[in-house]
């Protein structure tokens, strides 16, 4: 068709043909031919084309694509011959922001429209925007892994539930975003979208230990070299790359480099991080000791018994709160806080205390004691016992002060066992004192009291009531399985789910539900937004954090080694050993190059340390992209007024149009 | 001022009886600390209105009406036929009574007051006279050593010395008034370096009546230079001294047999002393109503010293709503051997006890000044961090602890922050790093949303429980504690085994450990729970193969217990150090209560002739200014003297006291 002359008089001004498909017209619809001449501008073709679809409705989102050169016509002042397009040009009229389903770092799914037309740097910034997640330049979008994920779709596996939507979703104009009813504005419209903020903002507690065996988990660094192929250039834009209306990205931090956190407007960039690592950490991404282990379990314990008690808009009213609110709210504070001062100054001289014949075993050497009753009184630190309640105003057998002693739980439900292990300092060395309870009350008084003397604090302190409803909250995990005998699943339900999976085949639940309790006792009081911090905190305190990989070929070696990319350093792992061969920290470094015609990084560090090699797992681009990333993250100011210096961006992390 | 003088009578004993060569330098160091002092008290404007003062300030710590009294050490101090601990303590309960009766008695009651401070003297008075008896004969037996060579050694200062004396003996004249109310004071107790230098005197006398005069005017110079410095950083107080010492006439009693002027100066100590307040209470009010407001220099002699007495008030009605605070009276070894004791509270952390220390002792700023806690038991030590609070650690000592607290610069210390490639990059060999890639890896470390623990591993020793044997491991750190390898296994995340977690232990150096327990080296570290003390089988030994191993691990410990802190605390004595600098704003620094905060020698000067011109005017400004060269002179020649004075001294002498600095500790107050 292209070329084609007609008769008409029309011959001689050099005109022709271009044909532009739009989609709005159905799927088998033929392409519009226009009738145009070399020096008809872009704007000019776009009013021909409405003009003739004759279909009324907003095009204004709507702009020219050309096919084969995967080329946005976006300069609408530009003449056809300048973009040099000719009459065998394919070209789409089509809408520049798509819907697209997002899997977000907590493997939730939700559509929004991205822009297609802009670099995908640009277009995370806008659905970044939408999600309220601030400094989208850490995030970035993945492709869908193909098929791994098709062949595990049976059982409940993440991802596949009814995705939240906020493609409807109308964005304010101005850029600082008001909120209402402690939510962004935006998301108040409507019920559905404040289902969807609370998905944004408070962690999932509906996991279960499938939904964690089903996940992919890479076990070695080549695999978790695997994800980071599939990254996408963030100097192109999506239509550049391939993908389509509607088809499934991940987005992720993809910098580990947090800059700024703060609870009171990183609500949703919070939780998602939390998210990410927690996926991170039962996934193990990010390796992890059995000890650090339980402590992740227990903020996870600890952050899902917040998030199932908070109603949905009361975490968003907790984070939003105009200031009004606030003040009012600090008032009442600081009126409730002066009364309570002043009990507390009643209280001084009733601080309160525990008495109970409990029984205590003191091992030691050589004797095969067991549990002896004694009367035992629990004051300000210290535990004093005596053989009697009658002799309690004599002299004690034993007095123990707590302070800066290890309490450890020593607790089976099932066995009706509830033991308090006291590891108290002195002077010769740490003693042993077991403390025997009746029953779960008594143990939590007594164990929440322990708690605290060993932070030096007596049981007048305000956290030993809420210390005690842990403790007996705790306890409820374990006990669900005598209350639920046919299911004997249901006692892994409690805390299996919290470790990764290598875990949860290490220790029996019996085992399992006291370590973390035992974790637990120091995380107890944090609040939900700290709670999550914490974990962050502890995740990007583990060794491997933070490392993305990739399997490269360094210069003049003949094997594979893993490149591992950090926000400070670069990494050479052996790849079989998974040892540090050689660190080159970004400080040092001079330059970098890429040479694209043989997809080789060069990088040049001070005193002539020269790094070169080739990608084997990924793109070039991939990796010259990530070292850039750094860098540009890097040079962020500590000014919050600042926007962020795209341009820089894209200089660092481009590599130009040599693709 | 009474109370002052009591203690400080007793503290002197207690150096006196630590027989350490009296330095000059340490009279001067108690004169500065003492003026440090009283320039404080002095520095309000408005004297009855209450000033919040940070607990760090020495009057805060003078007396205490309730404070735990420790035995810490003290046994110690006992075993080694000392009593001067209990005389110290003596005084300062001493002064706590005092101060009591002194609030009791604010309306007008001074005759009790007057009665109450004599007794006190006589009370203190038969240990003075024994120790002073004591003194003599170490003077005897110094004399023939070490001395000897000082005169002749010191000679090529003092053509400059003597240049320099007639231009300053002038000025001399205000530097003798002011001498002879704070040099009273030691002498008076018959202890004191105040007498040391006297001692040196009367021996180089002997000498000079022999050949020359010019060791006496060495003694003479370097007294004076003392006095000079005193004088010099000390303006605001002139007015205080309430009659006029004639500049020549102590001089010449240098010259004289020291007995004598010892006793001379002792009559107007008593003087100075008792004058004002024999009219102070009598017009206080008065007085206090009509300097409200008035600059300090245009204020008169009664109305400057009813400004002292209104602050003493002050401070001692500060104490009473203190008075809730607990106290530990310590027991501070420096590293010359000498040991001072003074009093903490319990809000004290050690960076402010180390200020305290570093103010009192005058041994320059550095930021390796640390509290080294050694237990002798164990043989380990651990240098206190500096937001640790020092009451809660010591409490951790037994009763009759071996344990001691030193006052000693140790580079170690920040060493992590001077030179952070060495600790953070767990390379295995020390390298060079430019400071501002120094400064990114501080940050990149420790100013993250988490701190990085740097990665250490390896191989070190562990030892058996209860064995003297050692087996290697393989060792790793994390954030969240130590980790061995088990064997046979790899080194991945999973399969480590914890070793220890952090939360509930310290890092020690371990000392001497390949004798006492057959240790593969010396460089061995210990992590134990802090309120064990003694040998236990919670304690775990490591060793290292060699030093540089050691402190990466202590290190890379520390970051993984401490975090940000450790950075804090970093920055925060770079920011002292900074701000006093050197023996110029040193002296400055004691100045700053007057206002001028400036280190330079020259504003300095400036500023002492202003505060001093309200008093007295016939001061010409070249004399201050000539003043302030002479004091540098003398210093450095006294300076030289000591160096040399050291090294002559062949057995006692350490390395790090050779230095200008001697620390020592001229703490009046609770001493």
């Amino acid at each position: 068709m292209a070329g084609l002359k007609t008769a008409s008089g029309d011959y001689i001004d050099a005109s022709w043909e271009l044909s532009v498909a739009v989609e709005e017209l159905g799927p088998e619809a033929e392409p519009l031919t226009l009738r145009v001449t070399g020096d008809v501008h872009i704007g000019g073709v776009m009013l021909q084309i409405v003009d003739k679809i004759k279909v009324k409705q907003n095009w204004s989102d709507h702009a020219l694509w050309w096919e084969q050169k995967k080329l946005w016509l976006l300069k609408t002042n530009w003449t056809l011959d300048k973009y040099g397009l000719q009459a065998d040009a394919r070209l789409r009229y089509t809408p520049q922001h798509k819907p697209v389903r997002l899997q977000l770092p907590n493997r939730r799914m939700i559509r929004v429209h991205a822009s297609f037309s802009e670099p995908v740097f640009r277009a995370v910034a806008g659905i970044c925007r939408v999600l309220s997640i601030r400094h989208a330049e850490e995030l970035s979008l993945l492709r869908a892994p193909e098929e791994k994920d098709k062949k595990k779709r049976k059982g409940p596996v993440l991802g596949t539930e009814d995705d939240f939507d906020l493609s409807g979703v109308v964005l304010p104009a101005s850029a600082e975003q008001q909120p209402f009813r402690g939510m962004p504005a935006h998301f108040s419209d409507s019920p559905a979208t404040e289902a969807c903020y609370r998905m944004l903002s408070v962690s999932w507690t509906g996991l279960s230990p499938e939904h964690v065996l089903k996940m992919p988990r890479p076990s070695n660094l080549v695999e978790k070299a695997q994800i980071n192929s599939r990254w996408l250039s963030s100097s192109r834009s999506l239509m550049q790359q391939d993908v389509r209306e509607n088809e499934q990205l991940w987005l992720r931090f993809k910098y580990y480099s947090f800059f700024d956190l703060e609870p009171k407007y990183d609500v949703v960039r919070i939780t998602q991080l939390y998210e990410q690592a927690r996926w991170a950490v039962l996934l193990e991404e990010t390796e992890s000791t059995e000890e650090e282990m339980m402590v992740f379990a227990a903020l996870q314990y600890h952050i899902n018994k917040l998030s199932l008690s908070a109603d949905p808009t009361e975490p968003a009213g907790e984070q939003g709160m105009d200031d009004l609110d606030s003040a009012l709210s600090n008032l009442q504070v600081k009126l409730e806080g002066g009364t309570s001062t002043s009990d507390m100054l009643e209280n001084l001289t009733t601080i309160p205390e525990l008495k109970d014949n409990l029984r205590i075993f003191r091992p030691r050497k050589l004797t095969l004691k067991g549990y002896k009753q004694h009367w035992v009184v629990f004051k300000e630190t210290s535990i004093s016992y005596y053989k009697s309640q009658e002799e309690a105003l004599g002299e004690p057998v034993q007095q123990l002060n707590l302070k800066g002693c290890e309490v450890v739980p020593d607790v089976n439900i099932s066995g009706q066992k509830f033991c308090i292990k006291l590891l108290v300092p002195s002077p010769e060395g740490m003693s042993e004192v077991y403390l025997r309870c009746e029953d779960e009350q008594q143990y939590a008084r007594w164990m929440a009291g322990c708690r605290l003397a060993a932070k030096g604090r007596t049981m007048a302190d305000s956290t030993y009531q809420s210390e005690v409803q842990n403790i007996l909250s705790f306890l409820q995990l374990q006990r669900a399985s005598p209350d639920t005998p046919a299911a004997p699943d249901a006692e892994a339900m409690g805390t299996q789910w919290l470790v990764s999976p290598r875990y949860q085949k290490k220790f029996k639940p019996k085992q399992l539900t006291p370590r973390i309790l035992e974790a637990h006792q120091n995380v107890a009081q944090l609040s939900l937004t700290e709670a999550k911090m914490r974990f962050i905190q502890a995740w990007q305190s583990l060794p491997d954090f933070g490392i993305s990989y990739f399997v490269v070929r360094f210069k003049g070696s003949r094997k594979d080694e893993i490149l591992g990319i950090a926000n400070n350093r670069l990494i050479r792992i052996d790849l079989a050993v998974g040892d540090v061969v050689k660190t080159w920290r970004y400080s040092n470094m001079r330059q970098w190059n890429v040479n694209w015609d043989i997809r080789q990084v060069a990088i040049e560090f001070d005193e002539h340390i020269n790094v070169a090699f080739s990608s084997v797992s990924a793109g070039c681009n991939i990796v010259h992209e990530y070292i850039g990333g750094y860098i540009f993250l890097s040079t962020r100011s500590t000014d919050k007024g600042r926007g962020l210096d795209e341009e820089l961006f894209y200089k660092l992390t481009g590599g130009h149009e040599a693709l | 001022m009474e109370q002052l003088s009591d203690e400080e009578l007793d503290h002197g004993a207690e150096e006196d009886s630590d027989k350490e060569d009296q330095d000059l330098d340490k009279m001067f160091g108690q004169w500065l600390g003492e003026l440090d002092k009283l320039t404080q008290s002095l520095d309000t404007d408005k004297p009855m209105e209450p000033v919040k003062k940070s607990p760090l300030r020495q009057e805060t710590n003078i007396a205490n009406f309730s404070y735990r009294f420790s035995m810490y050490n003290l046994n110690e101090a006992l075993n080694q036929g000392e009593t001067v601990d209990l005389d110290a303590l003596m005084a300062d309960l001493c002064s706590i009574e005092q101060e009591l009766s002194s609030i009791g008695s604010q309306s007008a009651n001074s005759a009790t007051m007057k009665r109450l401070a004599t007794e006190t003297k006589v009370a203190q008075k038969p240990p003075a006279g024994r120790l002073s008896s004591k003194h003599s004969s170490i003077k005897g037996s110094s004399s023939s050593s070490g001395r000897v060579t000082k005169p002749s050694n010191a000679n090529f200062s003092l053509e400059d010395i003597t240049a320099q004396l007639e231009k300053a003996s002038l000025s001399m004249d205000e530097a003798a008034q002011q001498s002879v109310m704070e040099d009273a004071k030691p002498v008076v107790t018959a202890q004191h370096r105040r007498t040391a230098s006297a001692g040196t005197v009367s021996d180089a006398e002997v000498r000079s009546i022999s050949n020359s005069s010019r060791s006496s005017i060495t003694s003479a110079a370097s007294s004076m230079d003392s006095l000079d410095i005193d004088k010099m950083t000390r303006p605001q107080e002139l007015d205080l001294t309430q009659q006029g010492q004639p500049i020549t006439e102590h001089i010449v009693s240098m010259g004289h047999p020291i007995k004598q002027s010892k006793r001379h100066i002792d009559f107007t100590e008593e003087e100075a002393e008792l004058t004002p307040h024999s009219y102070l209470d009598r017009e206080t009010s008065l007085l206090l109503r009509n300097i409200a407001g008035k600059p300090s220099h245009l204020l008169t002699k009664e109305e400057q010293a009813a400004k002292l007495k209104a602050e003493k008030i002050r401070v001692a009605l500060e104490k009473i709503k203190e008075a809730q605070v607990k106290k530990l009276v310590i027991r501070v070894h420096m590293s010359d051997d000498s040991s001072k004791t003074m009093m903490v509270d319990e809000r004290q952390t050690v960076r402010q006890v180390l200020d305290n220390l570093m103010d009192k002792s005058h041994c320059g700023y550095s930021l390796d000044w640390s509290l080294v806690e050694t237990i002798s038991e164990l043989q380990m030590e651990r240098i206190f961090e500096d937001h640790e609070n020092l009451v809660e650690n010591l409490l951790n000592w037994t009763r009759d602890s071996q344990n001691k607290l030193i006052f000693v610069e140790r580079i170690e210390k920040y060493a992590l922050f001077k030179n952070p490639q060495n600790y953070l990059l767990g390379k295995k060999e020390t390298s060079e790093m430019a400071d501002r890639n120094k400064e990114v890896l501080l940050e990149e470390c420790f100013c993250g949303s988490s701190v990085t623990v740097p990665e250490i591993e390896g191989v070190l020793w562990l030892k058996d429980d209860g064995k003297k044997s050692w087996k290697k491991r393989y060792f790793l750190l994390r954030a969240s504690g130590i980790y061995y390898v088990p064997k046979g296994k790899a080194k991945v995340s999973r399969d480590l085994v914890c070793f220890l977690q952090l939360d509930h232990v310290n890092v020690y150096y371990g000392q001497d450990y390949r004798n006492k327990y057959k240790a593969p080296t010396d460089y061995c570290l210990v992590l134990k729970h802090p309120q064990i003390q003694k040998k236990s089988q919670y304690i775990k030994y490591l060793c290292c193969d060699d030093v540089r191993t050691l402190h990466q691990w202590i290190n890379g410990i520390r970051i993984a217990k401490y975090g940000k802190q450790l950075y804090v605390n970093y920055q925060e004595a770079l920011k002292r150090t900074e701000s006093a600098y050197d023996w110029t704003s040193l002296s400055s620094s004691s100045i700053k209560s007057g206002s001028s905060s400036s280190s330079l020698p020259e504003s300095q000067s400036n500023h002492s002739n202003q505060s001093d011109s309200g008093v007295s005017d016939t001061q010409p400004t070249g004399h201050v200014r000539s003043q302030s060269i002479v004091s540098s002179i003398f210093s450095e020649a006294w300076k030289r003297g000591t160096q040399l004075e050291e090294s002559s001294k062949v057995s006692n002498a350490k390395p790090s006291t050779a230095k200008v600095c001697v620390p020592s500790m001229p703490y009046t107050g609770q001493n």
